[in-house]
C-alpha cells in the first residue's frame, strides 16, 4: 500500500495556500491576540507570518504543524516589534483588558496576565488551540517532553493561584 | 464546578471567540509573491554578483577596444586569456523578427505554458522532474531548459535540465562540479545561430568566490568559458545575456550602470553605458542582444532602446505595480499582481497573473504532455487487479455507477473512466492537466496510482454527504466514524490514516462521490 500512502500524504501536503489561509488565519490570529493581549498587533503579526508562509509555501506546507510555524513566526515578529517600540508591555505583560470586552473570568485573566510570555504561550496553545504536546513542541521548537513539563509547572502555578481564591 | 483547566479554556475561548481579523488573503499573497520574486532575482543575478569583478571584461570596457576579448576557453586560471580583438567588432548579432506566442511559467507547481490569449497549453506538474521549478527559459529550438529550487533525485542540486523538443523526459545540460554551484543566466543564439545556455559556475574561495561565466551549446554540448569573475569586496555586478551579448550591471551609490560585451568580439561601445539609471530600474536585454528594455520598479513605462545607438526604439505603457521583468524569445514579460503582460514591438497581450514564479516569453515550443507521461510507448502505471465489492445498501443508480467505476478502475480502463468524467462533468482532483487520463497516468507514473485508490475506496463503507452524494470513505462525511477510519488503515496505512485523522479539518484524502441519480460527482484529494 505504499503507493496509496504516498498518494494521500502527498495530496494532503499539496494543500493550497488559500485554503490553508482560510482555515487557519483566524485561529492563529486569536491565539496571537490572546498571547500578546493586543488585537491590532496580533492582526499585523498574523499578516506578516502568513506572508512569510506564502513566500516559503513549498517548504512550510510540508511541516507537520504548519499553523504552529505561522504562530511562532507571528509571535517572534511581534516580540521584535514590541522591543523596537519599547512599549509598556515590553516586560511581556499584556494590557489590562486586551480585547476590550467584559472579562468572562477576571481571576483567570489576572492570573494569566501575571505569567511571563513564554508560559502564557503554552497555556494559550494548549487550552485555546487545543494542541497536543507534540504540536506545541513543534510550534515552539522545543522537545515534546519539555513542552509537557513546562506546561505542567505553569498549570500548577495557575491552579494554586486560582484555587486559593 | 469547573476545574482550573476548564476555567482557563472557557475564559480564553470567551475572550477570543468574537475576534475577527479581516480576510487579507489577496494582500498577503501579493506581498509574498513580491518577496519571492525579489529573493529569486537577487539569488540568480546576485550569485553573479557575489561575484563581482572580473579581471577581464570591465577592465576591457574601461580601456576600450584593443583590450582582451571576453571569449576564452576554460582554463584553471581565473584570469582570461589575452588575444587580439578586431578594432571594429563585426556586427554578428542576429536580427529578431518573430513574435512571442506566449510565456513559459516556472514556479513551485512546475512548468506551465500559456499562449498569449491566456490559454494553458501545457502543464508539467509531476512531483518528480517538474515540481518546484525556480528558473526556466526556452532553449531556442522548441524545448525548455530549467533548474529546480530544490533539485529532485537522482540529479545533483543545481543541475540544469533540458526538456528537448519531442523528448519524453528531461536530460541533464550541466551539473555542478564538486564544490561549486550552477547559476543559470539565460539562453541566446550564438554567432552561428546555435542555441546557447549561459550559466555561472560559482566556486567559493578563501577570500570570496570565483565565478566562471560559461556558455554551453545545447546541441553539441560544447562549452566555453566566456569570462572569469573574481570577488571584489564592495563591488556588485549582475549579469544578463541576450544572443551573443552579455550585459554587466553595476550598482553604485547613486546609479545603476551597464556595460555590454559581445562574447567573441569584446566590448560594445554603447551610449547606454554613459547613463545613470536609478538603482531600482529593472533592465533586460532582448533575446537577440540588440536592445535593452528598462522599467522602473513599480513604473508604468517600458522603454526599449538600442544597445548600439542608445536610441529609443519603442515604448509602451505598463499597468502600475510591475514587480518583475523577464526577457525571452522575441519579447518581454512584465509581471504585475493583476496580470502578466507579454510585450513586443508589435503588440501587448494580457495573460493571467503569475502568482508564484517567473514568466518567460517563447516563440516556438515542441513540448507536449508526453513529457509528463513518459511517451506513448511507456508502460501504463496501473496494474489490473481483482476486487470484490461488498454489498451495500445503496440506491440502484448509485450501486450501478459504483460497480461500473470499480470495474473500470480495477481493469485500468483510463478511457472508460474518462468518458464518464466527460459525460457527468465529474470533478477530479486539483492539478488535473485538463485531460483526466493524462492526469491519472502522470500521477501513476509518480508512484501514486489514482485508479488503485478509486477501486479500493469503493470497497469501504459509504455515507451521504451534505450535498446528497454517496461518498466513500464515510469519514469524508463524518470524521468521527471509527469504522470508516479502521477501513482506511489497510488501504492508506496506519501512519497516513493517523496523519489524516490528526489534521483536524476533516478527512482530506482521496474520496469519491456519486449522486443519487448515479452521476459520478467527484474523485478528489485534498481540498
Amino acid at each position: 500500500m505504499t503507493a496509496l500512502r504516498q498518494a494521500t500524504t502527498t495530496r494532503l501536503r499539496q494543500r493550497q495556500f488559500p485554503d490553508f489561509y482560510r482555515v487557519h488565519h483566524q485561529p492563529v490570529f486569536r491565539a496571537l491576540a490572546a498571547t500578546l493581549g493586543d488585537i491590532e498587533l496580533a492582526k499585523e503579526a498574523t499578516d506578516e507570518a502568513m506572508t512569510r508562509a506564502y513566500q516559503r509555501w513549498t517548504t512550510v506546507s510540508t511541516y507537520d504543524n504548519a499553523p504552529g510555524w505561522v504562530y511562532r513566526v507571528g509571535l517572534n515578529w511581534a516580540r521584535s516589534r514590541l522591543r523596537k517600540q519599547t512599549r509598556e508591555h515590553l516586560d511581556d505583560r499584556p494590557p489590562d483588558n486586551p480585547v476590550d470586552q467584559p472579562l468572562p473570568d477576571p481571576d483567570v485573566e489576572r492570573a494569566l496576565r501575571e505569567l511571563p510570555l513564554e508560559a502564557r504561550t503554552l497555556v494559550v496553545l494548549r487550552h485555546l488551540m487545543d494542541w497536543s504536546y507534540e504540536e506545541i513542541g513543534a510550534a515552539l521548537g522545543i522537545p515534546t517532553g519539555t513542552a509537557k513539563s513546562r506546561l505542567h509547572r505553569v498549570m500548577n502555578e495557575l491552579r494554586q493561584k486560582l484555587e486559593t481564591k | 464546578m469547573m476545574n482550573t483547566e476548564e476555567r482557563i479554556k472557557s475564559h480564553l475561548k470567551a475572550m477570543t471567540s468574537h475576534l475577527v481579523a479581516e480576510d487579507r488573503l489577496e494582500q498577503v499573497m501579493e506581498e509574498g509573491r513580491r518577496r519571492q520574486i525579489r529573493a529569486r532575482t537577487v539569488r540568480v543575478l546576485g550569485a553573479a554578483a557575489v561575484v563581482a569583478l572580473f579581471v577581464g571584461v570591465l577592465n576591457v570596457l574601461d580601456t576600450g577596444p584593443g583590450g582582451p576579448p571576453v571569449a576564452t576557453e576554460p582554463t584553471p586560471d581565473t584570469r582570461p586569456t589575452e588575444t587580439t580583438v578586431p578594432e571594429t567588432p563585426p556586427t554578428t548579432i542576429p536580427t529578431e523578427a518573430a513574435e512571442p506566442r506566449g510565456v513559459i511559467v516556472a514556479g513551485p507547481d512546475g512548468l506551465t505554458v500559456l499562449d498569449r490569449d491566456g490559454n494553458t497549453l501545457l502543464e508539467l506538474t509531476d512531483a518528480g522532474p517538474y515540481s518546484n521549478v525556480a528558473w526556466a527559459a526556452p532553449d531556442l529550438s522548441g524545448g525548455i531548459v530549467f533548474q529546480h529550487e530544490t533539485t529532485p533525485m537522482p540529479w545533483e542540486q543545481d543541475t540544469v535540465l533540458r526538456l528537448a523538443p519531442g523528448a519524453t523526459e528531461p536530460s541533464v545540460v550541466v551539473s555542478p562540479p564538486s564544490g561549486a554551484n550552477i547559476v543559470p543566466i539565460g539562453t541566446g543564439e550564438g554567432e552561428a545561430g546555435q542555441p546557447l545556455l549561459y550559466y555561472l559556475v560559482d566556486r567559493p574561495t578563501d577570500v570570496g568566490s570565483v565565478s566562471r561565466l560559461t556558455a554551453i551549446d545545447l546541441d553539441s554540448g560544447e562549452t566555453r568559458e566566456i569570462q572569469s569573475l573574481e570577488y571584489e569586496p564592495g563591488v556588485s555586478v549582475m549579469l544578463d545575456v541576450g544572443g551573443p551579448v552579455v550585459a554587466f550591471t553595476r550598482d553604485g551609490e547613486d546609479c545603476r550602470q551597464l556595460e555590454f560585451a559581445h562574447i567573441s568580439d569584446g566590448p560594445i561601445d554603447s551610449p547606454l553605458s554613459d547613463e545613470c539609471f536609478p538603482r531600482t530600474t529593472m533592465t533586460r536585454l532582448s533575446a537577440d542582444g540588440q536592445s535593452l528594455a528598462t522599467l522602473p520598479f513599480q513604473g508604468t513605462e517600458l522603454v526599449v532602446r538600442s544597445v548600439r545607438t542608445g536610441e529609443t526604439l519603442w515604448q509602451r505603457e505598463i499597468p502600475a505595480g510591475a514587480f518583475n521583468l523577464t526577457a525571452g524569445e522575441a519579447g518581454w514579460a512584465v509581471q504585475t499582481p493583476a496580470e502578466t503582460l507579454l510585450v513586443s514591438e508589435s503588440g501587448a497581450w494580457s495573460l493571467p497573473p503569475v502568482e508564484q514564479g517567473l514568466a518567460v516569453p517563447f516563440v516556438d515550443l515542441e513540448v507536449g504532455y508526453d513529457a509528463g507521461l513518459g511517451g506513448e510507448d511507456a508502460a501504463l502505471p496501473c496494474q489490473p487487479q481483482e476486487i470484490g465489492l461488498p454489498p451495500q445498501d445503496l440506491p440502484p443508480a448509485v450501486a450501478e455507477t459504483r460497480e461500473q467505476l470499480a470495474a473500470l478502475a480495477a481493469s485500468c480502463d483510463y478511457e472508460g473512466l474518462a468518458a464518464i468524467v466527460e459525460a457527468d462533468g465529474t470533478t477530479i482532483s486539483f492539478g488535473a492537466a485538463g485531460d483526466p487520463v493524462e492526469f491519472w497516468v502522470a500521477e501513476g507514473r509518480a508512484g501514486r496510482d489514482p485508479l488503485a485508490v478509486l477501486a479500493a475506496l469503493l470497497t469501504t463503507t459509504p455515507a451521504e454527504d451534505p450535498a446528497g452524494y454517496w461518498a466513500w470513505p464515510a469519514v469524508h462525511v463524518d470524521p468521527s466514524n471509527e469504522v470508516s477510519w479502521a477501513e482506511l488503515e489497510p488501504i492508506l496505512g496506519a501512519d497516513t490514516t493517523e496523519e489524516l485523522r490528526q489534521y483536524g479539518e476533516g478527512y482530506l484524502g482521496w474520496r469519491v462521490g456519486i449522486a443519487p441519480d448515479g452521476t459520478w460527482g467527484y474523485f478528489v484529494a485534498g481540498d
